[in-house]
């Protein structure tokens, strides 16, 4: 493959620990990023990893979700987290719930297979940058937060409105929203917005941030008044009033 | 009473009826018991005298009463026989009147004569008469004085005593009986309620209903019945799940040896196992849709449909809210996302664009996805929510999936109590329409 078809920018070698049972995914897999420059090992097994890890600790862990033994969801538990390694979700299974429960336990992100191995690539890059930057105000809020009444779990990514009820938001209104509850009340100007939302975990963010604006405001059955939660600022861009606060 | 439950069936039966065969004919015998003798219809001469003198009907101390006619001709069957000639001539003596202007007649003959050792229940000095009788007095006119008992209206005293007693009876019994059936009744309807919930709900709790032993046997099996049931589902969805993984593996193995491949090449080699994984991940939601309990709790319906059209159009899908009213229900988001994807993929599809409305009906949330398409032969329109069942336009037309979309709504739809169906309005293009109960 071309190098420059990723646009790889070389990181200083950094070391992933590739955990899965199929040796023919982890040859394929550790050839592909150390191809794309990160420092690779195998392992089969927990036990395998565990030995791995005893050498020296990796930046971050490809784990599949079904090991013979200790499955992942365990292993994740037991070495995810903060002080250790990332930790990026393999399986099968590939379902939503699967993902919520993956990244419940302490997983940074959750790629399904078959997936595509630039995804892949791209997700190990972001969460690995992610881990660079200092706590990002997202990290301080942890799992989710709280804001006029409303709950947000980032998690799940799940709204409830403050009689309870379960809102969905689209991913595109679900980053914006996060955008807002990661720096409220500040005036974010539209390519601030667009900068905080296009996280990693934003596939879809193509509309004219002012539509999804109006639908989030639509959703927060926000009548876009003076005490309306999303404040427009006139040639400036939006501003997200309520406190926001980490969801105990 | 607490023994009762132990007691089979059979036997709880039989003693019902024994029982209440028993409590019947203790009743019947204590009202014969403490009823007092039921007294024949006698009158004195005096009693008939009285009546002919006054020309009126004095009660007799029976409280039978005589009435008094005026007619033309004497009563037929005239005076015979001893006790009506030894009457004849004593009512003439007290009514100082020649004997042979009395006719004393009993057309229904119930005369009885006491004879020898035979008691008579009343000692009299006079003559009696006895049950129905005639006696007429020659008037100075001609014509005739007629006395007779007067007719007793409906039923005896004596004979109305025993019916009162007979009907009380049944009525102290009822509530008893009442009772009893309904013990035998209420394990057999709970059982029927239970064996809908679980019909409904595989995964709810097995029955745990207190009854004879025949019930408690019938539910036993029927638990043992639901946990094999549920047993083989989880089976299925694990097999469904270790195939879905054992597919997924080499699929991923491919996905990293494409690219090696051409460019030209690979895009049509990911397409392919990009259509493979939908048809896994189709064949996964379909047997967890049947087999995995969800999280339940309040949704804004309208948000889930305004998601999963905004998302749709993010493809490039031509789709549309035209109604959105704020309705809530109890489900499971992912569970209702999928359905309403499942729709709005299914118009694109098929109808070119999907217009979604939101609103509440008659006490229904009702979700309604229309397109543009022509519409569904009637009589494909109940086949086409079975698994694995796709129309020939869709298998002609080579849009892909392997038949589960709609198989997967209507088991969403049912799991959270609703209902879909499907179709063609009358401006053109196919309707679908879920309802889902309100949340309370």
């Amino acid at each position: 493959m071309a190098p420059d078809e990723m646009s790889a920018t070389p990181v200083a070698t950094e070391r992933v620990l590739v955990v899965d049972d199929d040796p023919g995914i982890r040859v394929l897999i550790s050839d592909f990023l150390a191809r794309h420059g990160f420092l690779v090992e195998t392992a089969a097994d927990a036990a395998e990893m565990d030995r791995a890890l005893a050498r020296r600790s990796p930046d971050l862990i490809v784990l599949d979700l079904m090991l013979p033994g200790e499955d992942g969801l365990s292993v994740c538990r037991r070495v995810g987290g903060r002080g250790g390694p990332a930790i990026i979700m393999l399986s099968a299974m590939g379902e939503e719930t699967d993902r919520i429960v993956g990244l419940e336990v302490g997983a940074d992100d959750y790629v399904a297979k078959p997936c595509n191995p630039r995804e892949l690539l791209a997700r190990v890059r972001a969460v690995l940058r992610r881990r660079r930057e200092a706590p990002t105000p997202a990290e301080a809020l942890g799992a989710g937060c709280e804001f006029a009444g409303w709950r947000l779990d980032l998690v799940r990514r799940e709204l409830r409105s403050p009689a309870g009820v379960a809102v969905n938001l689209s991913s595109g209104e679900f980053s914006l929203l996060r955008a807002f509850v990661e720096h409220p009340q500040r005036v974010l100007t539209r390519d601030q917005l667009l900068d905080y939302a296009r996280g990693p975990q934003s596939d879809a963010f193509d509309r004219a941030i002012d539509v999804q604006i109006s639908r989030l405001r639509r959703k927060l059955e926000d009548g876009g008044d003076a005490q309306s939660l999303i404040q427009t600022i006139r040639n400036e861009g939006y501003l997200f009033s309520p406190r926001v606060s980490r969801a105990p | 009473m607490n023994r009762l439950p132990a007691t089979p069936l059979f036997i709880q039966t039989l003693g019902l009826v024994i029982a209440t065969l028993l409590a019947a004919q203790v009743a019947a015998l204590v009202v014969i018991l403490s009823l007092p003798t039921p007294q024949p219809e006698i009158y004195t001469v005096s009693d008939v005298a009285a009546a002919i003198r006054h020309a009126g009907a004095p009660a007799t101390p029976e409280g039978r009463a005589l009435t008094i006619r005026v007619e033309n001709h004497p009563p037929g069957g005239g005076t015979e026989g001893r006790r009506r000639l030894e009457f004849r001539a004593a009512l003439a003596a007290a009514l100082g009147v020649d004997p042979a202007r009395l006719v004393v007649a009993q057309p229904g003959l119930r005369i009885l004569a006491f004879k020898g050792g035979s008691s008579p229940p009343i000692r009299s000095e006079q003559p009696l008469l006895f049950g129905g009788f005639l006696v007429g007095m020659e008037r100075a006119d001609g014509r005739w004085t007629i006395i007779r008992p007067a007719g007793v209206i409906g039923l005896d005293p004596w004979r109305q005593r025993v019916l009162l007693a007979l009907v009380l009876a049944v009525l102290a019994v009822s509530p008893l009986a009442w009772l009893f059936a309904r013990r035998l009744a209420a394990p057999m309807a709970a059982f029927a309620a239970g064996a809908e919930r679980l019909g409904r709900d595989p995964r709810a709790a097995p029955l745990d209903i207190a009854g004879s032993p025949e019930v408690a046997s019938a539910v036993r099996s029927f638990n043992v019945m639901q946990e094999r049931l549920a047993r083989y589902v989880e089976d299925r969805t694990a097999m469904v799940g270790a195939i879905a993984h054992d597919l997924r593996t080499p699929l991923t193995r491919l996905r990293f040896r494409i690219e090696a491949a051409p460019e030209a090449l690979r895009g049509e080699l990911a397409a392919d196992i990009e259509e493979m994984d939908q048809m896994i991940s189709a064949t996964l939601a379909f047997v967890r849709g049947a087999a995995r309990p969800s999280p339940h709790g309040p949704v804004d319906l309208a948000s889930v449909v305004e998601t999963v059209i905004d998302e749709a159009a993010l493809t490039g899908a031509r789709t549309f809210v035209e109604r959105a009213e704020r309705v809530v229900v109890d489900g499971d988001t992912l569970g209702l996302k999928r359905l309403f994807a499942n729709l709005v993929n299914n118009a694109v599809s098929f109808g070119r664009e999907a217009t979604a409305k939101v609103f509440a009906d008659e006490g229904m949330a009702v979700v309604e996805i229309d397109d543009a398409g022509p519409g569904m032969p009637e009589t494909e329109m109940e086949t086409a929510f079975e698994p694995f069942r796709r129309l020939e336009a869709s298998r002609s037309r080579n849009t892909g999936g392997i038949g589960l979309g709609l198989a997967v709504v209507r088991a969403i739809a049912r799991a959270h109590g609703g209902e879909v169906t499907l179709s063609n309005r009358p401006a053109g293009g196919l309707r679908a329409r879920v309802t889902l109960p309100l949340a309370l």
